[in-house]
């Protein structure tokens, strides 16, 4: 009942604020992202969507985007002329999964691939994954 | 390959390299941005390239074939080698690392063993839960086209590898949101990596398929060829890979999303 009188009020406002040819847009958008069939359930998410921010050869450190350690340190009043970034208390509150670049299979997959394409190998190669490689060592 | 013996100069060949592998990674078909006119007169004469009512392209997939296999077997003419040529170069919606994030994406899913975080490493809040609810991330995955040919209700999936797909071109350049949008739903031409457009947060969009469960993931993916990424670049670039996934400057387009976003959830309700 709440969430339909809401819905009410919102349409209401969206016909005030937004054209007529946007409201096709932005719904057929979110309609395409709900409809994708079979999909990965991801819990309190609306869509099957992995984020990933993909950098090289700068690592990501996608832990900053969780939050500042120190709760004092946020608390602390900064200069206006500075960013303060670490006062952003709950920077990604995002329920789709965040993920950034393996770099360290990422490069070494990429060399593996060049000096395969260098000999003018074309056989499918299985990819060897340099840490689960380690891994599998250290376990042993 | 006798086809490609016609030929001659390392200017005609050059031309050849870039119209194709403009195709395969961005499935832009026309000559003209890459070739001169006399280049494209040669092209044509020699059966390379005809014309048609968009303008001259290569579209035989012969000649494709042919010319394909010769640049792969000359080292310094393959795709490969192009792409690495160009990782640092941008242009206004081509970007030379997104497009050889697209071949490495390719080959990596190639492998039989592709578990999804030897690819990517999950942030820790998520990485934590791949013994409960986000079990999948320790799962294998495979690269897929997601289509619904004309005429038919029915989705279709086709795996992509390096060396098999349903189409010849994997990457699509999208002009408008509406094509973004097709690619999303329909994808009729089975494009397996979608470049948005610049109004859509985005970087790259592909499907994975789950090989234990057979379930789909859309891949929402910011690319930045940086040597240091700053807290400022690491948020705005998150923030453009998260739904609703639109970062355009009009404050009209963005109240639509978080309408259609309130509106969906009360519907969910």
């Amino acid at each position: 009942m709440l969430g339909s009188s809401l819905s009410s009020i919102l349409t209401f406002k969206w016909s005030d604020k937004v054209s007529d040819r946007l409201l096709p847009i932005a719904s057929r958008f979110c309609g395409a992202l709900m409809k994708v069939e079979h999909r990965i359930t991801i819990p309190n998410a609306p869509y099957p969507i992995l984020r990933v921010f993909a950098s090289w050869p700068g690592d990501a450190k996608l832990e900053r985007t969780i939050g500042p350690k120190d709760p004092k340190k946020a608390m602390t009043p900064k200069s206006r002329a500075t960013v303060d970034e670490d006062g952003i208390n709950e920077i990604d509150p995002d329920r789709h999964p965040l993920a950034a670049l393996h770099l360290v299979n990422f490069i070494d997959i990429s060399e593996n691939v060049a000096k395969l394409c260098l000999t003018n190998n074309t056989e499918q190669v299985a990819v060897v994954f340099a840490e689960r490689q380690y891994n599998n060592k250290e376990q042993v | 390959m006798e086809l490609i013996t016609h030929i001659s100069g390392q200017e005609q060949i050059k031309v050849v390299c870039r119209v194709l592998y403009g195709q395969i990674v961005y499935g832009s078909y026309s000559l003209e941005p890459f070739a001169p006119v006399n280049e494209i007169a040669n092209l044509i004469e020699y059966g390379f390239a005809r014309i048609r009512p968009e303008g001259p392209v290569i579209d035989e997939p012969l000649v494709i074939m042919a010319a394909w296999n010769w640049l792969e077997m000359n080292g310094h003419f393959s795709l490969l080698q192009l792409l690495q040529l160009e990782v640092g170069k941008h242009a206004t919606r081509k970007n030379g690392f997104e497009a050889y994030l697209t071949f490495y994406i390719r080959k990596v899913f190639e492998s039989k063993t592709t578990r999804l975080n030897d690819i990517f490493i999950f942030r820790s809040d998520f990485a934590r839960r791949e013994d409960s609810d986000l079990s999948w991330q320790k799962d294998e995955f495979e690269l897929v086209t997601v289509s619904t040919p004309a005429g038919t209700d029915q989705q279709k999936i086709s795996i992509v590898t390096p060396s098999c797909g349903p189409s010849s071109n994997v990457g699509f350049l999208a002009q408008t949101d509406d094509a973004v949008l097709n690619w999303i739903s329909e994808n009729k031409e089975s494009y397996a990596f979608c470049f948005p457009t610049e109004f859509t947060g985005p970087d790259i969009l592909f499907y994975l398929r789950s090989k234990a469960t057979g379930e789909l993931l859309l891949v929402a993916m910011q690319a930045k060829n940086y040597q240091d990424v700053d807290k400022q670049t690491l948020v705005q670039g998150v923030q453009s890979v998260t739904p609703p996934f639109w970062k355009s400057k009009d404050k009209k387009v963005r109240d639509a999303w978080i309408f259609t976003q309130l509106n969906t959830n009360f519907q969910m309700v």
